[in-house]
């Protein structure tokens, strides 16, 4: 018999409005003294309790409105009865005795027995009532109801009424209640396992979703008998563990296991846990292990329940030592200890378990067993932060198991969060990193994907430390290098450019690299520069041995993938570079330059370090020649500070190589610039520049060398393909003949043995002469006229910082010659510009421009003359 | 003997699982405080009769229920008839707090009140002994923010109490005492007719034919 939807619904609602109906008829009655009528009506509505027709939550809404009324008739029967004995002194009156008697008369049972419960239950709450023997009496009735859902909720009733009422005084008491409730408990779950076997077999979905909305009544007398082992006061010796463990667990644990129910089951034990306080947990563990677990149902996931048991445990352990916050040191200690050695012998236990499980059970399935691992790497994680064993142990069993007999992509999936979640666990992972199986299991992945989920973690942990108080990890030697990279190894090795388009559509850069245009994610290049950060971790106070492991971990992991040195290499080679610095700084401090060991040393890393720039540059020079350049200048800087002379100059030479090989014709950046803005330009104008400035703070040439460095460099600019950009960088390199400042304490090599020079400064004037002819030169044959007037102004500006730190050659005559040509050249400019009237016109604007820019620099002679007494003899 | 009736009080306490709605009705029906956990199977209901007001007693029935959904499989008629319902959160804990709002509109759902506007919910805030390390930061901004807030719609009254300590329990289930007797006795005037009349008509003599009796 099926019955639809809605007609379920309409029954529910006939009967609810029969319930209203007929309860408000018994209120009325009571509230006329009529007894029996009120009876009658309430007998109607808990007829209403009979239909086999409803839905189980339905059924509970019938349940929860039936209730509300009886508590009515309840409370009224037992103001009658205090009424009745107030009448009579105070004596017992046999009342809800006879009533008692009386129901049994009515004619159906749900009615009948849900009656005898309202008034046994108020008769159980009167003084000197037989409490036992009523409950005795209501429970042997109860059996008379054998339907699942009406039974069900009928004890349920019988559960919910008696709560206040057990009788708990004595040992006596106790063991009944105990009793009452345990049969009640197995009662129920008799009727809840046979509800799934009822109706056709066709069925059997319905049933079992019956079944599951009815589950909390069957917990109901579990959680009733928890709570009586907490109130139970009458006997001083009793220790409720105990108790549990000897009369409770064991009667429950059979009928969970003999009634070989898989619902039942699993539901059952999870009540149990979950109602049952943790102390007792820890002292039936090992039987609720390997006596319970062992023994339920095959297909039953032990690994829920598992994980159930040891959330409960985490759940308690975060609120012991919330509890023990507060508590003195000593205190601590001590609970410390206890937990430590609670949680020996707990993982103990579970490992037992665990081993016997996989023993026994050989077709679980590797989800089954992910799940168990993970939950106990949770529960070593959060017992104890340095039982590293345990975890080895965990992951020596799944490599050898599990991770190394498949291949496939799903089944190792599972085994991921086991490496994973204790990497974000940890304040420091190193530890765990250097634990043997960890590494095993890691290399158990298969697919590089997988290891690389990992790696990517392990990285981003790396990094984080160090942020919110957490203390830095670094890597001094070569061991702890290998201890972290073999998990990068990886990643440094990944491609970037082997794309899945569909997944990373619209995430994606387009780079230029040696083989030409290749397509990268932006998650890529994230992971690249985390590697770059990763490098900044190796780190030894001894400088030599630092350089020594930072040039290992290129050896041995960086340049494993020449595409991907790019990003990683200048990092590399920065922080070489600085450690370099920092040790050639103390050996020039404490030394007095004695040619020694450390000298030596310095210059034969600085030679590897050049072999280092140089692989890049092999690999990368097409596109990559600026960074390139960079480097190699930023170590000469550093070479020629610590006067490693030969070094310094051959890394020069280097930068020269580069400029020849790769950007001298350059002109693809900022080439669009516009040619009378003085800044931009192109690549191989702005390297010049780059070089110079930085050729102009270096003081520990010979002079024959800087000499040969310099005219090098001018001779560079000189050949550039655009005028301007020759003329600039001509009058910008000849203040590398003329030194403002020495920039450094000692005499400079440069000018040594140089006696006309008193200054101790560089100074060529003749050849600044010479620069500043040469940019004219350029400036005059430029074709278009306003680029020429414009740079001859610049020219101008050039003599006068020559003119201002005294070069002789530069002087009043030269300029004033300078300043007549642009006013001559700006006149000319001006005549054929007078007939335009147009005051946007471009040649017009430009000219008023540069114009404005000729008397700017006008007033700033006339200022210096006036007020710095410079200048006086030049002709405005 | 029928002259003086007798005032139940219905009251639900809702909120996450862990927040401590056991300990709080523990702690206010029988002084009595556990540190160990035990989830709620179903719902349960305690009773403890209070004077309020000018001497007026009155009977609360507080309904303990289950924060876990896996423990509520029968679903939620007990809320049906509640006279005032108690959204409890934990002030360790800022989910508990931001999950007030879900827990308010199930109820309104599911108890299918007259009056959804205006019926009286109040916070609890448990859990205030504990460290205030370990309090949600800020709680005073963010618990303003949440009761202030109009469109929200949860500017009702808040206690912030400890079922360990027995800090503001008494306090907050007077408000919970007054504030269920008002309602009810507006569900008296209002809803009195609806109940007890409007079934009349539709009379159910003798029940329609069941099947078997057992």
């Amino acid at each position: 018999m099926v019955i639809s939807t809605s007609e379920q619904t309409s029954i529910l609602q006939s009967c609810i409005s029969s319930i209203k109906n007929e309860s408000n008829l018994m209120q009325q009655s009571l509230q006329e003294g009529n007894l029996l009528q009120a009876l009658k009506h309430c007998s109607n509505f808990l007829n209403e309790l009979r239909t086999s027709q409803l839905t189980p939550k339905q059924y509970y809404e019938m349940y929860i409105m039936v209730f509300d009324a009886l508590e009515v008739l309840s409370s009224h029967l037992l103001a009658s009865y205090k009424s009745k004995s107030r009448k009579i002194g105070g004596e017992p009156t046999p009342f809800l005795a006879d009533l008692y008697e009386l129901v049994q008369y009515s004619g159906n049972i749900i009615p009948r027995l849900y009656m005898m419960i309202v008034i046994g239950t108020a008769y159980m709450a009167t003084k000197d009532a037989p409490s036992k023997e009523i409950m005795k009496d209501m429970i042997e009735m109860c059996r008379g109801v054998q339907h699942p859902i009406r039974g069900l909720f009928l004890r349920y009733y019988l559960s919910q009424r008696t709560k206040d009422l057990l009788p708990l005084d004595n040992e006596n008491d106790f063991a009944e209640t105990v009793n009452f409730l345990v049969s009640d408990f197995i009662e129920m779950n008799k009727l809840w396992v046979r509800l799934q076997h009822q109706g056709h077999s066709t069925e059997r979905e319905i049933r079992s979703r019956e079944r599951k909305e009815l589950k909390i009544l069957v917990g109901s007398n579990l959680v009733r008998l928890s709570q009586i082992i907490d109130d139970y006061k009458g006997d001083k010796d009793f220790v409720a563990v105990d108790y549990y463990k000897e009369k409770i667990f064991p009667v429950i644990t059979e009928q969970i296991i003999s009634c070989k129910d898989l619902l039942a089951q699993s539901y059952l034990v999870d009540v149990l846990i979950q109602i049952f306080p943790d102390d007792f947990h820890f002292s039936t563990l090992e039987d609720l292990l390997n006596n319970v677990f062992l023994k339920l149902h095959p297909s039953l996931k032990k690994s829920e329940l598992v994980s159930t048991l040891i959330e409960r445990f985490i759940t308690y352990h975060k609120y012991e030592s919330e509890l023990t916050d507060g508590v003195d040191k000593l205190k601590l200690e001590e609970s410390a200890n206890q937990t430590k050695k609670q949680y020996s012998k707990l993982f103990d236990l579970f490992w037992d378990f665990y081993t016997k499980l996989h023993a026994s059970n050989v077709n679980l399935s590797s989800e089954e067993h992910s799940t168990i691992l993970q939950s106990y790497i949770k529960l070593i994680l959060t017992f104890e932060d340095d039982s590293y064993s345990d975890l080895d142990k965990i992951y020596q069993f799944s490599s050898e198991h599990f991770v190394s007999k498949t291949t496939s992509d799903e089944e190792q999936k599972l085994w991921l969060d086991l490496l994973v979640s204790p990497v974000k666990h940890f304040k420091q992972i190193k530890v765990l990193l250097k634990l043997p199986f960890f590494h095993n299991l890691y290399s158990d992945f298969a697919h590089e994907d997988l290891q690389k989920k990992i790696s990517l973690q392990i990285l981003d942990k790396v990094l984080e430390m160090g942020n919110d108080d957490q203390e830095v990890e670094y890597y001094s030697s070569t061991e702890d290098i290998d201890v972290l990279f073999k998990y990068l190894l990886v990643l440094i090795q990944g491609s970037g450019s082997k794309l899945n388009s569909g997944k990373d559509l619209g995430v994606v850069q387009s780079l230029k690299l040696n083989d030409g245009e290749v397509v990268v994610s932006q998650e890529f290049l994230t992971t690249q520069e985390n590697i770059a950060k990763a490098i900044h971790l190796v780190h030894n106070d001894d400088v030599f041995n630092n350089i020594a492991n930072l040039f290992y971990l290129r050896k041995k992991y960086l340049n494993k993938n020449h595409e991907n040195i790019i990003y990683t290499y200048p990092a590399l080679i920065s922080k070489i570079l600085d450690q370099l610095r920092l040790a050639g700084l103390a050996w020039l401090r404490h030394s007095r330059r004695e040619p020694n060991n450390e000298d030596l040393l310095i210059t034969s890393n600085f030679k590897n370090l050049s072999v280092i720039i140089d692989e890049l540059y092999q690999h990368h020079q097409q596109f990559n020649s600026e960074l390139v350049l960079n480097l190699y200048l930023n170590a000469a800087t550093v070479a020629d500070q610590l006067k490693q002379e030969s070094i310094a100059y051959e890394l020069y030479t280097r930068c020269f190589i580069v400029y020849e090989e790769n950007l001298i014709l350059s002109s693809s950046r900022s080439s669009s610039r516009h040619p009378y803005a003085s800044l931009g330009g192109s690549l191989s104008y702005n390297s010049i520049i780059q070089i110079a400035s930085k050729l102009a703070n270096s003081r520990y040439f010979s002079k024959e060398n800087y000499d040969s460095l310099i005219t090098k460099l001018t001779l560079y600019g000189s050949k550039l393909l655009k005028r301007h950009e020759q003329c600039r960088s001509v009058y910008y390199c000849a203040h590398l003949w003329w030194w403002c400042d020495l920039l450094t304490d000692d005499s400079s090599p440069t000018v040594d043995g140089d006696a006309a020079n008193g200054s101790g400064l560089y100074k060529d004037s003749k050849r600044v002469l010479e620069c500043m002819q040469k940019s004219l030169r350029v400036a005059d044959s430029c074709i278009d006229p306003y680029l020429s007037l414009k740079l001859f102004v610049e020219i101008l500006n050039r003599c006068l910082i020559f003119s201002i730190y005294g070069n002789s050659l530069i002087n009043s005559r030269y300029i004033s010659g300078l300043i007549e040509l642009i006013k001559t050249n700006l006149e000319n400019l001006n005549d054929e510009n007078s007939g335009k009237k147009d005051a946007n016109d471009p040649e017009r604007l430009l000219l008023e421009q540069i114009q404005t820019y000729f008397q700017r620099t006008l007033d700033y002679i006339d200022f210096q003359r006036r007020y710095e007494d410079r200048f006086q003899d030049i002709v405005i | 003997m029928s002259g003086r009736k007798k005032t139940l009080l219905k009251v639900i306490i809702l909120g996450d699982s862990g927040v401590g709605k056991t300990s709080l009705m523990q702690q206010f029906v029988n002084n009595k405080f556990s540190h160990q956990y035990k989830a709620t199977i179903g719902a349960d209901f305690l009773t403890k009769e209070i004077s309020i007001d000018n001497n007026k007693q009155v009977t609360l029935q507080i309904w303990d229920t289950a924060g876990q959904e896996r423990f509520q499989s029968l679903g939620v008629a007990f809320y049906r008839g509640a006279d005032c319902c108690v959204l409890c959160f934990d002030v360790t804990n800022e989910k508990s707090l931001n999950n007030l709002s879900s827990w308010k509109d199930e109820f309104l759902v599911q108890s299918n009140v007259s009056n959804p506007q205006d019926f009286p919910f109040i916070i609890i805030g448990n859990k205030i002994d504990v460290d205030d390390s370990k309090k949600i930061p800020s709680l005073q901004k963010k618990l303003s923010n949440i009761t202030s807030n109009q469109l929200g719609g949860l500017n009702y009254p808040v206690f912030e109490t400890s079922a360990k300590d027995a800090i503001n329990v008494e306090q907050a289930f007077e408000v919970v005492a007054k504030m269920a007797l008002q309602q009810e006795e507006l569900n008296d005037i209002n809803g009195g007719v609806d109940d007890d009349y409007n079934d009349a008509i539709n009379i159910h003599l003798e029940s329609d034919n069941y099947g078997c009796a057992c």
